[in-house]
């Protein structure tokens, strides 16, 4: 007991020591001094203002991107008391989860586990949107190389009729393509009407992955394959020791933009798709109010009004795949872009 | 064959592909569509019938059509004051996101977002249901005070800007990160010789950062004016698309003169920002040198 004592005494004196010592370091007068140099250095003050100005500037904009996003998430969940009551602004009272389950049925997403195995809409979605992206990411790689590694004559003319083709408004060549995917080629209505022209190099905005094969195969030394060619490769062995395995990066990155904006281009789906058997999730979004309105004559829903939060959460619904994918690739979308020269030089 | 021809023929296999699909999927359908535009068409089960030849009759009842002018007027306004917006904002965001900071990968996450999301029906719907403007900038009366106090055209300009201010935003993702791109290629010792010599980072901006991404601004104007008129929540693209089985050939020439203004504007701007004030300059000396 007495060395457990005399272990408390020393600890204890131990702490006092420091304590004082601590009360010598914190003195009042050297605080003051402290705070008194470093507002009269200048510099440091200005640096600290200039930083501090950026996080707020950073702040607020990056808070006026992310508003609607908030909003949507924060009223798909209120019931319609929240929504009523003018003091729920920001956090509901209660997660009220019918509205996401309403909105799954009316874009035709599945509810329960046994459904997810049967095609739904989410699983056409991908099916359309990947298959073109896919072909689409190959086809401007090839041309791209094209572009970038041999000469040949017309060769400028090629490039501005590519920019010339980017600038065109797309419902100038969708309405003719329209009718004559309907009558001669008798494509409309099937994923071919999205394969054909993404395997030519025509799809959406293909010009700009063009641009960024054309600038990242600019960058590769024409050196290594003149190398290449002493050692007795052809030009197809070439393209794809360099042109695919040195690019995997670009690839990635075209495909998953090609990915987004082929999900996001409303427009084409409603032109080739309507009326067939495959659909896309913004294609069902932008036809939600009807749908809702057929299946609450077909079906008794529990909630037969269509309101705010229902149609954000439908919405939210249709953009939540590609948020996973955006949160899982991310590195890719934002900071790879510098590397492969979109600028376009 | 020649090395030369080699190249040749290998260039036009790779990029053959691109070339036919180039005359079946883009200038066929941009020829025809000019052809429709002068027709009276009508889409039948059977296929396509054309009535009659109008000749421009198309055009002149597309310029009477009051719906359609409007909305037109509308595009044309609202291209005006976007895509300069969107260029000071992308150049602003650009620049605060290429300092050296914390969390700047979360930042530019939160910067790209928009685009990942935005399509047109999604827009449509966020904006109908109120999320696309900033509560607190019209409760607190800051509009109000605008049109009170300035000349009416300036204060509808302003008001309209801050009232879409978050679709602006929404429109930088690709700008801000052509910006970033190009802020990063230019070389810091240029910056610290600047200093040196007495510039402020104001001045700095004005005579480095600016001119060396003026390439840039012009890349971004074309994506930008491309981007806005490709979009689906886009008051004209319904007018065409609500005719495109009815009547064919106005609505193509619609889209025709729909094209056309974005081209004038597209080049309207790439005309201003490319002005060379030098030129004019040059000039004088040069008459000053002849005398």
């Amino acid at each position: 007991m007495t060395k457990i004592k005399r272990g408390f005494i020393k600890i204890k004196e131990w702490m006092t020591k420091k304590y004082q010592s601590m009360k010598v370091k914190l003195k009042w007068s050297k605080l003051k001094s402290f705070v008194v140099k470093t507002i009269k250095n200048k510099k440091l003050m200005k640096s600290i203002f200039g930083k501090a100005a950026v996080y707020i500037l950073l702040i607020i904009i990056g808070f006026i991107f992310l508003f609607p996003i908030l909003y949507m998430i924060s009223t798909s969940f209120k019931d319609i008391n929240d929504l009523l009551d003018a003091s729920v602004i920001w956090l509901p009272n209660t997660l009220y989860f019918a509205n996401y389950q309403t909105a799954l049925i009316v874009l035709g997403l599945p509810t329960k586990i046994s459904e997810f195995f049967q095609m739904n809409a989410l699983y056409q979605t991908i099916i359309v949107v990947g298959i073109p992206s896919i072909t689409a990411t190959l086809s401007t790689g090839l041309i791209g190389y094209g572009f970038a590694r041999f000469d040949f004559p017309l060769k400028k003319f090629w490039l501005t009729c590519i920019l010339i083709g980017f600038i065109v408004p797309q419902q100038v060549i969708l309405l003719p393509q329209f009718v004559y995917f309907n009558n001669q080629l008798k494509i409309l209505g099937t994923i071919w009407s999205y394969i054909l022209p993404a395997a030519t190099g025509q799809g959406l905005n293909a010009a700009v992955f063009i641009l960024i094969f054309y600038s990242f195969f600019s960058m590769i030394p024409k050196s290594l394959d003149e190398s290449a060619y002493i050692d007795g490769a052809n030009e197809f062995k070439v393209f794809w020791h360099v042109g695919i395995k040195l690019s995997k990066q670009p690839i990635i990155i075209v495909f998953l933009f090609n990915f987004v904006w082929y999900w996001n281009d409303y427009y084409r789906a409603s032109y080739f798709l309507t009326g067939s058997k495959w659909t896309t999730l913004p294609l069902k979004l932008s036809r939600f109010e009807n749908a809702f309105g057929i299946l609450v004559e077909q079906t008794d829903l529990q909630t037969t009004n269509l309101n705010e939060p229902l149609i954000l959460a439908g919405t939210l619904l249709t953009v939540v795949p590609l948020l996973i994918l955006y949160f899982v690739f991310q590195r890719f979308f934002v900071e790879s872009i510098d590397r492969t020269g979109i600028t376009g030089e | 064959m020649t090395k030369r021809h080699r190249e040749w023929l290998f260039g036009y296999i790779f990029i053959g592909i691109w070339v036919i699909g180039f005359f079946i999927f883009t200038l066929y359908p941009i020829v025809q569509s000019f052809v429709f535009s002068m027709k009276s068409v009508r889409i039948t089960t059977s296929g396509l019938e054309i009535i009659k030849n109008l000749g421009l009759q198309n055009y002149k009842d597309a310029f009477t059509y009051v719906y359609f002018l409007e909305a037109l007027w509308n595009y044309i306004l609202n291209t005006l004051i976007t895509i300069p917006a969107i260029i000071v904002f992308s150049i602003i965001i650009g620049l605060l996101l290429n300092q050296k900071i914390k969390f700047r990968g979360i930042f530019r996450t939160i910067y790209f977002l928009p685009v990942i999301i935005s399509s047109g029906p999604v827009l449509t719907k966020i904006s109908e249901e109120g999320a696309m403007s900033i509560p607190s900038l019209d409760t607190n009366g800051f509009i109000g005070l605008l049109q009170n106090n300035l000349p009416l055209i300036l204060a509808d300009g302003i008001t309209s800007l801050f009232s879409k201010i978050v679709l602006i935003m929404w429109f930088t993702g690709v700008p801000v990160i052509i910006i970033i791109a190009g802020l990063q290629k230019i070389d810091k010792a240029v910056y610290e010789a600047a200093a040196i010599d007495g510039a402020s980072l104001w001045e700095s901006f004005w005579k480095l950062t600016l001119p060396s991404i003026k390439p840039l601004i012009n890349v971004i104007v074309i994506f930008s004016i491309v981007n806005i008129s490709m979009f689906s929540s886009n008051e004209i693209m319904k007018i065409i698309d609500q005719r495109k089985l009815t009547q064919f050939g106005l609505a193509n020439a619609f889209s025709w003169i729909y094209f056309l203004s974005t081209v004038i504007i597209l080049l309207g701007f790439l005309g201003i920002l490319n002005f060379n004030l030098n030129f004019l300059k040059r000039k004088k000396i040069r008459k000053l040198v002849k005398s």
